[in-house]
């Protein structure tokens, strides 16, 4: 049973580190990864009851029931599930539960494969073709290009807002006051067609460095993912991932494509430098930091 | 045989993430769909966001040669349709949401007659005798606290009472897109499209 080998590799009295690499070797890595996808579909999946019910009891079956975990039935059931609920919200669902769709079906199909390499190759191929798209979005975007785009999550975006605030010092209030302006354009019997926003010069300054930094990291990351390992882009591929979802996903906080990421990470990767797989276990429980109220904790704690 | 069917199991699941993503170009082209929606990627890209944009609704009523047009919001009933039609607007799904609202029970506060019926001079009138505590606040508390338009009998709306109908002749639904404009810095919206029910002067009042 699949629990049994991190059973084992947690067992015994050797030091946290030699533990860590017995938990990342790759007979307990796979069934690790397998768990860590369960509990992405249960905790970020589609929220509509007609998924989020039988996702659950499916995924307590894998968690509980012998050998479930390696069944190519059970991941079979979990993709149908989650892509009816997908098909239902097509045009309304966030792009990282069409991810989770075509993750879990890759499992289905090679989990009992003769080739062990074959869901590796799936991890890193899925990855990289969600990096390919998402970055010639933004290189086809003039708006992001000009780095407009990323002004204007600034100034509207309340996800951006305790950044904002923090880096270029433009104040709550005129903060409060563009979402407002946005709300007048927005709001369900708005009539207003103009709004005028407040910014200050800091604010186009960090936009485009933010532009420019999204626009290589994501081309890198796909050109990495899609090339063959032996180049140095490939060898090296984890890094900018890594990367990513430290700096991206703490400012623009989305838990679930995070998430997601992290997991067809840690299956792909390489477990000769053991600090990558280990990086992105531990990377799983920083992002969890991230959706913390920061700023209010601060606030209580030194105001 | 047996090395073909391996290679298509572990090249399924990639393929149909192209397949999708170049479809969901194709609707992006096509159909008006956000880039940030149906599986292609595209989010954080552009402003043209779901959330960016917005269905405006009149009920539309011809009052002496002038078309009056008043602003409701849709009933939360219809929330998932309205949200369809600002991720993926269509002048069909527009149409269709017209003709949906046009058929309902549409009311407003009948407080509204009371208040309104001296014309603008007897409304202040009113409301200073209310101010002034020699004539009952009740009217005027019930017309703040209540929508100005909404739909009798549906569960979102069924803390409110009958109220009256409200008489019109057709329902304009129109989707709008804001933009942002680095000069200035200004947000403007830009009307995407619009359609109208049918006229249904039979129904207006909602069967009232």
């Amino acid at each position: 049973m699949s629990v049994d080998v991190l059973d084992r590799a947690c067992a015994g009295g050797a030091g946290l580190r030699d533990r860590a690499r017995r938990l990342i070797a790759p007979d307990s890595a796979l069934s690790l990864g397998l768990m860590l996808t369960l509990a992405l579909v249960v905790l970020y999946g589609p929220s509509a009851w007609y998924v989020r019910t039988p996702v659950v009891m499916a995924a307590l079956v894998g968690w509980l029931w012998p050998g479930a975990l390696r069944s190519p039935l059970l991941w079979l059931m979990l993709t149908t599930i989650l892509a009816a609920g997908v098909y239902v919200q097509r045009f309304t669902i966030d792009n990282h539960q069409y991810l989770m769709v075509y993750w879990c079906g890759a499992i289905a199909l090679t989990i009992d494969s003769a080739d062990p390499a074959a869901l590796k190759r799936n991890a890193r191929l899925l990855v990289g073709l969600a990096f390919a798209f998402a970055a010639a979005w933004k290189w086809s975007s003039p708006e992001f290009v000009r780095g407009d785009f990323l002004e204007y999550e600034m100034l509207c975006d309340p996800r951006f807002a305790g950044f904002t605030e923090l880096v270029t010092g433009l104040s709550k209030h005129a903060l409060e006051g563009n979402r407002i302006a946005m709300q007048g354009l927005t709001g369900p019997i708005a009539t207003q067609t103009v709004a005028t926003l407040t910014t200050v010069p800091a604010v186009a300054v960090i936009a485009d460095a933010m532009t420019w930094s999204t626009l290589l990291l994501e081309s890198w990351i796909a050109i990495a993912f899609l090339l063959p390992r032996a180049g140095v882009l490939g060898r090296y591929r984890d890094v900018p991932l890594l990367c990513f979802l430290l700096t991206t996903y703490s400012v623009a906080t989305v838990p679930g494509f995070a998430y997601l990421l992290l997991v067809m990470g840690f299956v792909q990767c390489e477990r000769r430098r053991w600090w990558i797989p280990a990086g992105y276990l531990a990377t799983v429980l920083i992002q969890q930091v991230f959706l913390l109220p920061l700023r209010r904790i601060a606030g209580a704690l030194f105001l | 045989m047996r090395y073909s069917m391996a290679c298509a199991r572990w090249l399924a699941a990639p393929t149909v993430l192209i397949a999708i993503a170049i479809y969901q170009v194709y609707l992006v082209r096509t159909a008006n769909l956000t880039p940030w929606k149906g599986g292609g990627f595209g989010m954080f890209s552009t402003d043209q966001n779901g959330a960016n944009r917005t269905v405006r609704i009149y009920l539309v009523n011809p009052d002496h040669g002038v078309l009056r047009q008043l602003p409701v919001a849709a009933p939360r009933e219809l929330a998932a349709q309205v949200s369809d039609l600002r991720q993926a607007p269509t002048t069909g799904a527009a149409r269709a949401l017209a003709r949906t609202l046009a058929v309902l029970p549409w009311r407003e506060p009948a407080e509204l007659e009371a208040l309104t019926a001296g014309g603008p001079t007897g409304m202040v009138t009113q409301m200073m005798a209310q101010r002034d505590g020699t004539a009952s606040s009740e009217q005027l508390t019930k017309l703040m606290t209540s929508p100005r338009a909404w739909v009798d009998k549906l569960p979102s709306t069924a803390r409110l009472d009958a109220g009256r109908p409200i008489v019109f002749d057709h329902v304009v639904v129109e989707v709008w897109d804001v933009r942002y404009q680095a000069d200035g810095p200004t947000l403007r919206a830009r009307r995407l499209l619009d359609a109208a029910s049918e006229s249904l002067p039979r129904l207006a009042g909602g069967g009232a």
